[in-house]
């Protein structure tokens, strides 16, 4: 292996809004560089997760190693790091963008800058990275390069002298975007000789290798048979390999230096011991203090997640358990619920998060599952003056005990074409939000800026935002504070019983029509049954809306079939299998859909 | 003391098919009769038993009427022979109006066929047809008329109700006719549509849920006003005519089934034929055999049992399962008992009028 050469190194990442072309682009520096042969491509190649390849979203960093022939004939190492780009997964590219020096801001030719253009941008200028903007999507005929490359200039204020105008699809510009990786990202700095620090950025599950760590070595080396020490974590382990990650595989080398990315296997069986965010050094001569790790995240939703079958909760155990592993963002503790079982209170980024990790277990683990209307942290001032943080509507003490309560707000960027301006007001009114600012920019653009409840902001506001601006604003958002709000409990009573998987926590004002629209949502989603149910909904007992399922006309067999009773034994067996998946709620059952029906928009 | 047996036979033939019907009946296979015959008379004698006391005989099909009578008498020949028939044995046959003789008549009853099951369904003439029926309303009748003068004194007419296009006042003409016939026994059933039949093919226009309810409700009220008690979803008869054969499916008795695609339930196993004629005639026999363990028979006994009007016995409840009826079924039980959908008494457990309407749900909560 050549000389280690630090000056030959490039660690970067790609930052983008969510379809502007990130993995596209990734794919193009893969196959140009030669790490992947033409005939292995599929497209998205660092999104392996299938789920990542049917969203076209990136869930999970990744760092890939490329190696480049530059035309100054000199070879460079090139390693990318992949961040995903929704808005939920901020923390995913926070935890990334450590690992780097640069990053290559990739902006659509015709769709400009968007709001999480610019929240990517300010992490990364939080990070202290170097900004490459580069102009993808240059051969469709709305691009407007020349309107862009003035808006990254004005708005974000970054030189775009010799920015990159590419066609990722095409294969346009790629070798101009390796030849300013390699002039704007500058080289890593960290002395090899000091003692190891390498700060633990992701990990993964391998069959074969047991639990790796992926790093960012910031100081020191680390080679095969090296005493390791988790800083944090006090364990130790003695390196079986490192190496870094190349598509679908691992890459041996000998060591791993200060200002390389890559990866070290141990024979860690519990993923446990490797806690992203902690520092590796070596168990013989350690460094003196652990690198600055990550702030924990807080899920900002939470919701209950349950079995549907309730024989299968110990599956859902085990499968949240592995998710868990290496995606730090997931919490979730065990709760239990009158109408629904045992299940377990899980907490998200948000909805996308929230979405992507049931679809996960109900793929990946083949379970089936109910869900609860997810739910934001409240906060609840006791007349004890005690405060309690509640993630759980059933929680909720009862009315006399509180002396007022909180919601959490978010700072919202929203970007959008000008016309559009009056509905997104609109919208933003509704969803009881608080102007700030707005701003003018290239391109016949607007940038607003709302205080927002986040209550609102998972109920439908993204869906509703899309629809009233056919699709073109964007929307970023970061939590504010909490603010005292006027807040009730919506109870849903089925044939005169709560049902407390249904409640949920809503602002006073939207109590009436949120209540009306879930009634009327159980009333399609439960079956008519023997006797007739009326659906309730109800605050502190006062009833706010009204439904009724009828009742089961008939249900029954007038067929001769003389002493064949095995139909009759067959269409049983069929009916009870029915019946398991429905949950009881004092008499009424009720299908796992209901559950979910709260979640439905109008 | 041994318990009684009933008997089934299974007679797969007809002239043509009903568009409803998912039964096994092969018209136009003429060829196989004698065949099929042989096999069968040697299915009965080799289940012979002579200690086994048979309390009744039922031919049912397909349509029994139109295979020739030697058949059916060599058939009841065979039962007499091969087990204890009793003498007041209740010995049922299935009729398509449309195949009746008097000649053929006087040969049934003189083979000891005591029972007349008339397939009325309608009389309506173009609802008949519609279905594909073979016969009018006047050939149902001159049936009765004809079993009357044959000496038949229990005679049964099987109504259909729910049949496509089917008014309200059709269905009351059609009950009001069979009343004035005065049969001692009426069957009403409700037109099921089945996959892959005819009618379910033309995707047609049943009554709706409400309309069936009144249907049903209608011939309740017409029946029982006639002096036809209600003793089983389906069934009304005259004091002293519930088919007893019917009753002991009902009840879990013992029942040998003769014949393709015939059901049994024997020494605690339910098993059944082949219903494919090749199959039958292949020799093969008793399949799916299945042994019914307590906790199935218990759910069975629900099953049946709720579908008669005098409901599950207590009695007859303990002495068979070792426990009290609601046996761990007390909130279902007390659930439907407070909707009005059930009784439960000193002696009996019984669905009410409307909770026969939903039989099936009654059930399934009590499972």
């Amino acid at each position: 292996m050549a000389q280690f050469d630090q000056s030959r190194i490039r660690n970067f990442c790609i930052i983008a809004h969510i379809d502007h072309g990130k993995s596209t682009l990734a794919d193009r520096l893969l196959e140009k560089t030669g790490v992947m042969k033409l005939r292995d491509m599929t497209d998205q190649v660092l999104d392996s997760m299938e789920l990542e390849r049917e969203r076209g979203i990136t869930i999970k960093s990744k760092a890939v190693r490329m190696s480049y022939q530059a035309p100054d004939g000199e070879v460079y190492e090139l390693n990318l790091i992949d961040t995903p780009g929704h808005v939920d997964f901020t923390y995913e590219v926070s935890r990334a963008l450590a690992a780097c020096e640069g990053a290559v801001l990739v902006v659509d030719a015709s769709q400009g800058i968007e709001a999480q253009t610019l929240a990517n941008v300010y992490m990364a200028l939080d990070h202290d990275l170097e900004i490459l903007p580069v102009i993808n999507k240059i051969d469709l005929p709305s691009a407007r390069p020349d309107v862009v490359r003035h808006e990254i200039e004005d708005e974000i204020g970054l030189d775009t002298e010799g920015c990159p105008l590419v066609s990722a699809k095409q294969g346009i510009g790629i070798d101009e975007v390796l030849e300013a990786i390699v002039k704007v990202v500058p080289p890593p700095k960290g002395d090899v000789t000091a003692p190891l620090q390498a700060l633990i950025f992701d990990s993964y599950y391998d069959n074969y290798r047991g639990a790796i760590s992926s790093v960012r070595v910031q100081a020191g080396s680390v080679r095969i048979g090296d005493r390791i020490r988790m800083m944090a974590g006090g364990r130790e382990f003695d390196v079986t390999e490192v190496g870094a990650f190349i598509p679908g595989g691992y890459f041996p080398t000998e060591a791993l230096n200060a200002g390389e990315v890559g990866y070290i296997a141990a024979s860690i069986k519990d993923i446990a011991d490797i806690r992203v965010g902690d520092t590796i050094t070596k168990a013989d001569n350690p460094a003196k203090s652990p690198l600055p790790g990550y702030k924990p995240v807080l899920p900002m939703v939470y919701c209950g997640i349950y079995p549907a079958d309730g024989a299968d909760y110990e599956s859902l155990r085990d499968a949240l358990a592995k998710l868990r592993l290496n995606d730090a963002a997931l919490s979730y503790e065990p709760e239990t619920s009158v109408a629904l079982g045992y299940g377990f209170r899980s907490g998200f980024l948000g909805l996308l998060h929230m979405e992507i990790i049931q679809e996960r277990l109900e793929r990946e683990f083949d379970l089936d599952l109910v869900t609860t209307a997810p739910s934001v942290v409240y906060k609840v001032v006791r007349t004890n003056n005690e405060v309690v943080m509640i993630d759980n509507p059933t929680n909720l003490p009862p009315v006399q005990e509180i002396a007022w309560m909180e919601e959490p707000f978010v700072d919202a960027q929203v970007i959008s074409p000008q016309e559009y301006v009056g509905a997104i007001m609109e919208l933003c009114q509704d969803k009881r939000g608080a102007f700030r600012d707005m701003k003018y920019v290239e391109g016949g653009r607007v940038v607003l800026h709302y205080d927002l409840p986040l209550n609102e902001v998972i109920y439908d506001f993204f869906d509703q935002l899309k629809s009233r601006t056919r699709g073109y604003a964007s929307l970023d958002y970061e939590l504010k504070g909490y603010v005292k709000s006027d807040l009730v409990k919506l109870d849903m009573l089925l044939n005169g019983e709560q049902c407390d998987a249904l409640s949920i926590i809503v602002h006073r004002d939207r109590a009436y029509p949120r209540g009306r629209s879930i009634a009327e949502k159980l009333k399609d989603a439960i079956p008519r049954q023997m006797f007739e149910i009326p659906i309730q909904a109800a605050i502190g007992g006062k009833v706010i809306a009204r439904e009724t399922v009828k009742a089961l006309r008939k249900d029954v067999l007038a067929k001769c079939y003389g002493g064949d009773i095995t139909r009759k034994k067959k269409l049983l067996e069929k009916q009870k299998e029915g019946k398991k998946r429905m949950r009881q709620v004092g008499s009424v059952a009720v299908p796992s859909e209901a559950f979910m029906a709260v979640l439905k928009m109008d | 003391m041994v318990n009684p047996l009933s008997i089934y036979i299974h007679i797969p033939f007809c002239r043509s098919k009903c568009a409803y019907c998912d039964f096994a009946s092969y018209p136009g296979r003429e060829d196989l009769w004698e065949a099929y015959f042989r096999a069968l008379f040697s299915e009965i004698e080799q289940a012979s038993d002579r200690e086994r006391r048979v309390e009744t005989v039922f031919f049912g099909g397909g349509t029994p009427s139109f295979v020739p009578v030697a058949f059916i008498g060599e058939a009841l020949e065979g039962v007499a022979k091969a087990f204890d028939l009793a003498p007041g044995a209740e010995v049922t046959l299935e009729a398509n109006p449309g195949t009746l003789t008097p000649e053929k008549l006087a040969a049934y009853r003189a083979m000891g066929v005591n029972r007349l099951s008339l397939g009325a369904q309608s009389f309506d003439a173009a609802l008949l047809r519609d279905v594909g029926r073979i016969h009018t309303p006047e050939d149902v009748e001159a049936a009765v008329r004809m079993a009357r003068a044959a000496g038949f004194e229990n005679v049964s007419l099987d109504l259909m109700y729910a049949l496509p296009g089917q008014a309200m006042n059709q269905w009351e003409n059609t009950l009001r006719r069979a009343i004035e016939l005065s049969p001692e026994h009426v069957s009403v059933y409700s037109l099921i549509v089945e996959e892959h039949t005819p009618i379910a093919a033309r995707a047609p226009e049943i009554p709706d849920d409400d309309e069936v309810v009144e249907m049903q409700r209608l011939a309740t009220a017409l029946l029982e006003e006639a002096g036809y008690r209600r003793y089983e979803i389906s069934n009304y008869a005259r004091e002293g005519f519930r088919c007893r054969h019917n009753v002991a499916y009902w009840k879990r008795a013992e029942y040998l089934g003769f014949g393709a695609a015939a059901h049994s339930f024997f020494s605690g196993e339910r098993f059944e034929n082949p219903a494919g004629l090749e199959d039958y005639l292949a020799g093969r026999r008793r399949e799916n055999r299945k042994r019914i363990f307590s906790a199935e028979a218990e759910e069975e006994a629900i099953l049946l049992g709720t579908r008669m009007c005098e409901g599950i016995s207590l009695s007859s409840f303990r002495s068979e399962f070792g426990r009290d009826f609601p046996a761990g079924r007390e909130a279902a039980v007390q659930k439907l008992v407070e909707g009005g959908l059930a009784v439960l008494d000193r002696d009996a457990f019984f669905l009410t009028e409307r909770g026969l309407e939903l039989q099936s749900a009654a059930v399934l909560e009590l499972l």
